[in-house]
């Protein structure tokens, strides 16, 4: 029972009655058949009747356990005579709908309506102010408060008023506009209020529909790239309410000087974003930023103005593809052409010519895959990818399927399967090869169809991946619409759980929706992928597609697949959005490699240190050419050097708390100094009061409806009286509940009572001789 | 009696007509693509000017056949196609031969310039060492693409090592080796002719050749170097 709770009644209740009966039954049935027996047998009667009693005993404890007896306990609460008034003072609500400011509002209501009929009804309040947490005022003067709260933490209110005083509150009445961006503890402030019986009263100002506002999120772009390869730098922009179309310009800065600009309309409520599309030919690292300039939009706010990355241009790591077909078909010749622009990818081909003939190509050295494809992780290893064409587990060993999967698993190196119907059948289902690939095959042996032309559908996961931004310009998903139609693809089931679905057919369906045509996987350090489509080549040959939109596609496929576990750490990061004064957590883990002959561990050195930090806000802009503006500056001290051990497969968690907005890099070096993995991370504040900016009553009546509390907007709650009449109502009913039933008889003393019952008939037999 | 023989061929005139339809929809007789999944190689045989691509009627299906016979390659049939016909570019590989001179459209030499940018590749063969074919071929492609004109080809190139070894080809009728000639796109061989009746050579067994140009063996292999190069590169 809690601090002001009265004990009203304690009843005890079978919650099976019908199975008591039963069993009851049965043990008067087992009693009268004893009973019978000692009769017969000629026992005294006053000895069969302690006999029976005993029996008896233990026979009705059983059925009574049988109905589940549990004890309920009704209680109530001590009469409560306070209220808690919360008043939200975030920045949320020094927003002026129409007229005056919604904070004027609730403290108008406060202290003209709700305090006066408050004190009128005999209860006091207890009154607080709150944002990002709870502060108790001690009388009415203190609600005089300009709203600048950085967050709306209701939760964190409710809790503060129901702990404040030895009785809870008779109920919780907040005065806000119900936006609230801090909700970690709503479970437990719910909870809290739910289990003592306190109702959540709301009354929401603002209005429904939030302010227009614009948010540059951040920038995205390759952490490095190659000298003269095109690459996409994109800004992520989140939009609410803008009903009106507003055009806006987006300048990039590269190393502080204006590079290009854009001007974007846009309308409605909803993320989007826009690339630049750009070309370093020297290496070295250069810090882009964008900004967003409003072209005279009324109303609207720029919540965030800026982002910034740093991008590295360095030469690519060189990569090794291994293509094997099990046939000779035209996919090889058209993938080896897509590859011929980035001399940084050399694929070396491995063709079924004739039942026992093997074509190689490219291979670099006299003896490499003179007996087919590799049986030793050695003979894999130099490569970063293999791609499997008309290829099926049982043209591969178990051995060779195995090893396939220790190079992706363990070498973190990438799988691409491909080809049609003849490929992908049910004879997959149980190799290990099976386990690879994301995709789930039919038991059917061969799952058939009426192959009529089709138009690839490429999913929004796929449209937003980087593989597929093929075009030399924006919008760099463009050539997609030219692709070919296609008639023969293999028929699968579905993708696995957690695969990437990229394609789909149009109108086919299988056992789990449209058919999937390609699907990508993470598989332990590597990624693997399948693609259904027979004579993929033809988007190339298509006389109304661009060969080079083909080329880009296979290049950055391969990359994605090869490069996924290529560096020897990988940084992680927990949390997808950095402030400045809160702590960042990162993971560290460290890829396991052919030449790790044990498995122990290797000490890294993490640093962290800022690539730029924002002096000041962005100047104004002024172009041609920018006034001003951040500047990348030369490397300061290190924000946190650490050495630390890493073992494959065992991450390290770091955290640092960086105290400026900015960029910041995050390196890691081997033994030796030399780089094993680089990320650098932008950090911001962003406004999120600002972020959603319309009243929210489904929140607001989502807490009443879980208390048995009311929600009411602020224009359908003219006076406070109506507000308290609904409140006693409500806490009345709330305070009178049942405790949570116990159930009782199921403990160590009632085994102990019907095992003493027990053994007392057994010693009474011995003794007298009965069996 | 009548009556029920005309019944009865009525009927045995619907049986028909249905089965003939079955059968249509079990083997679909008008497959209009190649893209079928059941064969890897198919090819073209280009139609222009006069010609119907007829010359060495058989000689695609012998090359196709010769490619299957020495490989795992399943066959396709050829089809006969236009270099302006849209159709061109649903064939990554297209056969041309002839006998006589020839001059190529604009259209056509625009059209397939775009055919080579996008990776197909040409086999030409001057029918029965007739030069006034392979003069025309040589002069036509080198049309084609801006900077690049046709070559021969020495036999250090790949060609004559993707599937059998050829150290020499020599020719039957003259003191001299017999060379292959090729146009090539941004380094990638996009075009190869022989001008020694190797069609005739692996089709007719240089029966109409008269004993002249390349011996049936080395025509078939040539053949078979050029299709798999084509496949490979």
């Amino acid at each position: 029972m809690l601090d002001g709770e009265r004990k009203l009644m304690t009843e005890v209740t079978l919650q099976l009655p019908s199975a008591f009966r039963i069993a009851l039954g049965f043990a008067l049935v087992v009693l009268l058949l004893s009973a019978w027996s000692h009769w017969r047998r000629g026992v005294p009667l006053a000895r069969a009747a302690l006999l029976l009693s005993l029996r008896g005993c233990v026979l009705l404890t059983l059925s009574l356990l049988c109905g589940w007896p549990v004890r309920q306990t009704e209680t109530t609460a001590v009469e409560r005579r306070a209220v808690a008034v919360l008043v939200d003072r975030s920045e949320s609500m020094a927003l002026a709908d129409t007229g005056p400011t919604r904070y004027a509002q609730a403290h108008d209501f406060a202290i003209r309506q709700l305090l006066p009929v408050l004190e009128n009804e005999g209860l006091g309040a207890r009154l607080y102010l709150f944002a990002e947490d709870g502060e108790a005022v001690s009388d009415p003067t203190g609600l005089d408060r300009q709203p600048d709260g950085h967050r709306t933490n209701i939760a964190g209110a409710v809790t503060r008023a129901l702990g404040d005083a030895a009785t809870p509150p008779l109920a919780v009445v907040a005065l806000t506009d119900g936006a609230a961006n801090q909700t970690e503890a709503s479970v437990q402030a719910l909870s809290a209020m739910t289990h003592l019986g306190v109702p959540f009263i709301a009354v929401g100002f603002g209005r429904d529909r939030g302010f227009p506002t614009l948010t540059l999120r951040q920038l995205d772009a390759p952490a490095e790239t190659a000298p003269g390869a095109s690459f996409a730098l994109t800004a992520r922009l989140e939009a609410t309410a803008i009903d009106d179309t507003v055009n806006v310009e987006l300048l990039l800065l590269r190393d502080g000087r204006l590079h290009q600009s854009q001007t974007i309309s846009h309308r409605g409520a909803r993320p989007f974003s826009q690339s630049f599309r750009l070309t370093e030919t020297e290496e070295g690292e250069h810090h882009y930023e964008v900004r967003l300039v409003p072209a005279g939009a009324r109303g609207l706010r720029i919540l965030a103005a800026t982002a910034q990355v740093a991008v590295r241009v360095a030469k690519q790591p060189e990569l090794r593809v291994l293509y094997v077909q099990g046939a000779l078909t035209w996919d090889y010749k058209f993938v080896a052409t897509a590859l011929r622009a980035d001399p940084t990818i050399r694929i070396t081909g491995l063709t079924r010519t004739g039942a026992q003939s093997i074509f190689r190509q490219n291979v670099e050295s006299t003896g490499e895959l003179l007996t087919g494809f590799p049986t030793t992780i050695e003979q894999l290893a130099p490569f970063r990818a293999v791609v499997l064409s008309s290829l099926r587990p049982g043209d591969l060993s178990a051995e060779q399927q195995e090893l396939l999967a220790r190079f992706c698993s363990e070498l973190g190196g990438g799988l691409l399967v491909m080809g049609g119907a003849a490929t992908f059948d049910s004879g997959w289902k149980g190799s290990r090869l099976e386990d690879l690939v994301p995709i789930v095959f039919s038991d059917d042996r061969a799952v058939g169809g009426i192959d009529q032309q089709f138009h690839l559908e490429l999913t929004e996961t796929a449209l937003r991946h980087p593989v597929f931004r093929i075009g030399a310009t924006e919008p760099a998903t463009a050539p997609l619409s030219e692709l070919p139609t296609f008639s023969h693809y293999g028929r699968v089931d579905d993708a696995k759980p957690g695969a990437e679905v990229w394609m789909r057919h149009p109108t086919d369906k299988g056992p789990a929706g449209r058919r999937v045509l390609m699907a990508v996987q993470r598989y332990g350090a590597g990624v693997t992928a399948a693609l259904m489509v027979e004579n993929f080549w033809r988007w190339r040959m298509a006389g109304d597609s661009d060969p080079a939109a083909f080329d880009r596609f296979w290049r950055q496929l391969l990359r994605h697949l090869g490069q996924a576990g290529v560096a020897d750490v990988a940084i992680g990061l927990t949390d997808d959005r950095l402030e400045p004064e809160t702590e960042v957590r990162f993971s560290l883990e460290r890829r396991r490699r052919p030449a790790d002959n044990e498995a122990g561990a290797k000490v890294f050195e993490a640093r962290i240190e800022p690539v730029l930090s924002a002096q000041s806000p962005p100047s104004p802009v002024s172009h041609p050419g920018i006034q001003g503006g951040s500047q990348p500056i030369s490397r300061s001290e290190p924000m946190l050097v650490r050495q630390i051990e890493l073992s494959p497969g065992s991450p390290v968690e770091l955290t640092f708390r960086p105290e400026r907005p900015g960029l910041y890099r995050i390196s890691v070096h081997g033994p030796g100094g030399a780089l094993a993995a680089t990320r650098t991370v932008e950090v911001k504040a962003t406004d999120v009061e600002l972020l959603e900016t319309a009243r929210d009553m489904e929140h607001l009546r989502q807490w009443a409806a879980l208390t048995n509390g009311i929600a009411l907007p602020a224009e359908e709650c003219e006076t406070g009286r109506q507000l308290i009449e609904g409140l006693r109502h409500k806490a009345e009913a709330a305070q009178r509940r049942l405790r949570e039933s116990r159930p009782v008889g199921f403990g160590a003393w009632s085994l102990a009572a019907l095992t003493a019952l027990l053994v007392g008939e057994w010693l009474l037999r011995k003794t007298w001789g009965l069996r | 009696m009548r009556g029920g023989y005309g019944v009865a061929r009525v009927g045995w005139s619907l049986s028909g007509v249905i089965c003939g339809l079955a059968l249509l929809c079990v083997f679909p007789v008008f497959a209009d693509d190649l893209d079928s999944g059941l064969s890897t190689f198919f090819m073209g045989r280009v139609r222009y000017n006069d010609t119907d691509g007829a010359d060495c009627g058989d000689v695609g299906k012998d090359l196709m056949e010769l490619v299957s016979r020495v490989s795992t390659v399943k066959v396709q049939e050829e089809r006969r196609v236009m270099l302006t016909d849209p159709a061109l570019f649903e064939t990554p590989f297209v056969f041309m031969n002839g006998h006589n001179d020839f001059v190529l459209s604009d259209d056509e030499i625009s059209a397939l310039r775009q055919y080579f940018v996008h990776g197909g590749f040409m086999f030409a063969s001057g029918c029965c060492t007739n030069p006034d074919f392979p003069q025309a071929w040589r002069r036509e492609l080198n049309r084609v693409l801006e900077g690049e004109s046709v070559t021969p080809l020495a036999y250090d190139h790949l060609i004559y090592r993707s599937f059998y070894r050829l150290e020499r080809v020599h020719s039957l009728h003259e003191d001299r080796d017999i060379q292959l000639e090729g146009l090539f796109y941004q380094g990638r061989l996009v075009a190869v002719m022989g001008e020694d009746g190797i069609c005739c050579a692996f089709s007719e067994d240089n029966t109409c050749n008269q004993g002249r140009g390349v011996s049936p063996e080395d025509g078939r292999r040539l053949a078979v170097n050029i299709a798999v190069y084509a496949m490979t590169h």
